[in-house]
């Protein structure tokens, strides 16, 4: 039973992780918790929907051009909202992404209404290995597949890039990156950029993993906060670690306590953290 | 090379620089000298037009430098060290040099090579994180950082500020390598004898205001001077 919470761990961890890296960079680098970053994902996830299912595109390329509008979107969020008050505190700016993801969610509400939605109906075969210890859906091997090459994708991007290096130094000094003359503007872009790719993919292989409903991004919201503050504001590495420990600790709790009260570990964490470290595994501001 | 006339500047509606001129000539090593709250830091960064200015020119090469964005500084041959959070901690010595500018491969590797040349003990570093370094080794990356782009002249802030007392002469050493190379250095510095030792000229200045100026040497000899700013 630990090996098949393990594994179901790991693929709830991979995409709490996606969607954490663009929130953990957001936090760095404009210096607020992003409220609306949840229901992008299930934004994207119902983009990808939209493609795939009413308009029979194959999902691959559903999946890149969802990604791609997300990505339109997160930058719209930052142009339309987001930038008129950069000036204003902190908490001013997060209140309006908690507005911003109301606005989403309703508005997929309205267009896809609130019933359950799958991309597939089929019923899979499960791989059986370990003499039955583990069992396996051909989705979720995808999932893990996809999740790992993004992940290595945004790795190399962060580490062989000048666009990757300059987003990196501007999470940790933003001054600084100001007087060294990084093009901030620029960062700031392609931040968004990568934040709205990254987390419709995690809403969308969250989608072929359960379903699709309005609520499913605002309900990772939390955990994914929680990865962020575990591996430290600010450090994408930090966020790809914390998503990995609060997905596979939230499933390995069911082996002791009720499934319902699942998401309270990542809570636990999260307050755990923020009184033992605030400053995160990898971080050093919060 | 840069010429300040009668610059006021401050925070907001708060001046702290009331009218103050000063030059650098090229070739110089400048230091700005003066009591806590005098105003040195914030005279150094309204060059670099990061604190608000109220009034007065500064112009560089010739320039009017007034609300010129940073990139154009930087090209023009301008770098800025500040005192504290210099680096970028969680990069390595190497990417935080490589951020000092947007060069070509060849021109980088150049630069690269007179940086390491400069400091030696970043060599073995270049790989490790840039925050797990000692103070002095830090202010070592700021200074490569700030050398990437060939600058004429760079401004420095307090480049000894919290450094372990063994530092200070070395990394001061390490200014003067700088200026040997050919930059010309303003520098704002608490270890007043020290800088003043060392510079070609020096300003003194005390609430805002330019109180003395003279070439490093008469100011050190200057019996005022001494008694009132470098303790006795």
């Amino acid at each position: 039973m630990a090996l098949q919470l393990l594994l179901n761990g790991l693929i709830l961890g991979s995409i709490i992780s996606l969607g954490a890296i663009g929130l953990s960079l957001i936090y760095g680098i404009l210096n607020f918790g992003h409220f609306a970053h949840g229901d992008l994902m299930t934004l994207g996830a119902y983009f990808a929907y939209l493609f795939t299912v009413q308009l029979a595109l194959p999902l691959p390329i559903a999946f890149v051009i969802a990604a791609l509008l997300t990505a339109l979107t997160a930058n719209l969020l930052n142009q339309i909202l987001y930038r008129h008050l950069k000036e204003r505190d902190s908490v001013t700016i997060m209140i309006s992404a908690v507005g911003a993801a109301l606005i989403i969610r309703n508005l997929i509400q309205m267009f896809w209404g609130p019933q359950l939605k799958f991309y597939d109906r089929s019923i899979q075969m499960p791989v059986v290995l370990f003499n039955g210890l583990l069992r396996i859906k051909p989705t979720q091997i995808t999932i893990l597949i996809l999740s790992s090459v993004l992940v290595i994708g945004v790795h190399l991007f962060l580490s062989k890039t000048k666009l990757g290096k300059a987003m990196r130094a501007m999470s940790d000094n933003t001054a600084l990156a100001q007087i060294t003359g990084i093009n901030t503007q620029q960062v700031i872009f392609w931040t968004w950029v990568m934040s709205g790719v990254l987390t419709s993919s995690a809403g969308i292989l969250l989608a072929m993993d359960t379903h699709l409903i309005p609520i499913m991004g605002w309900n990772l919201l939390l955990p994914m906060f929680a990865a962020v503050i575990l591996g430290g504001i600010g450090s994408p590495y930090g966020a790809m670690f914390g998503g990995l420990v609060i997905g596979i600790s939230q499933e390995l709790s069911t082996m002791f306590i009720s499934a319902s009260y699942k998401p309270g570990i990542a809570f636990a964490i999260m307050i755990l953290m923020l009184l033992i470290k605030p400053s995160g595994i990898m971080g050093r501001k919060v | 090379m840069l010429e300040i006339n009668d610059i006021r500047a401050g925070y907001g509606e708060i001046e702290i620089i009331h009218g103050l001129s000063l030059y650098v000539n090229e070739g110089e090593i400048v230091s700005i000298v003066g009591p806590n709250g005098s105003g040195k830091s914030t005279l150094l960064k309204s060059i670099f037009a990061l604190v608000d200015i109220m009034g007065g020119e500064i112009n560089y090469q010739g320039e009017l430098l007034n609300n010129v964005s940073t990139e154009k500084m930087i090209k023009k041959g301008l770098s800025f060290v500040p005192q504290t959070e210099n680096i970028f901690p969680s990069l390595t010595v190497h990417e935080n040099l490589e951020l000092g500018g947007y060069v070509s491969k060849k021109k980088l590797k150049e630069r690269l090579d007179l940086i390491y040349d400069l400091f030696p003990p970043l060599i073995e570093k270049r790989k490790k994180r840039a925050g797990t370094l000692s103070g002095g080794q830090r202010q070592m990356v700021a200074f490569g950082r700030a050398l990437i782009m060939e600058p004429k002249l760079i401004l420095l802030d307090e480049p000894t500020a919290g450094l372990a007392p063994m530092y200070i002469s070395l990394i001061l050493n390490k200014v003067k390598d700088i200026n040997d190379i050919g930059v010309t250095i303003l520098m704002v510095e608490q270890n007043a004898k020290k800088a003043l030792a060392m510079s070609d000229r020096g300003y003194v200045l005390a609430a805002g205001e330019k109180k003395y100026e003279d070439s490093g040497r008469a100011l050190l000899e200057n019996e005022e001077v001494a008694q009132l700013f470098l303790g006795g």
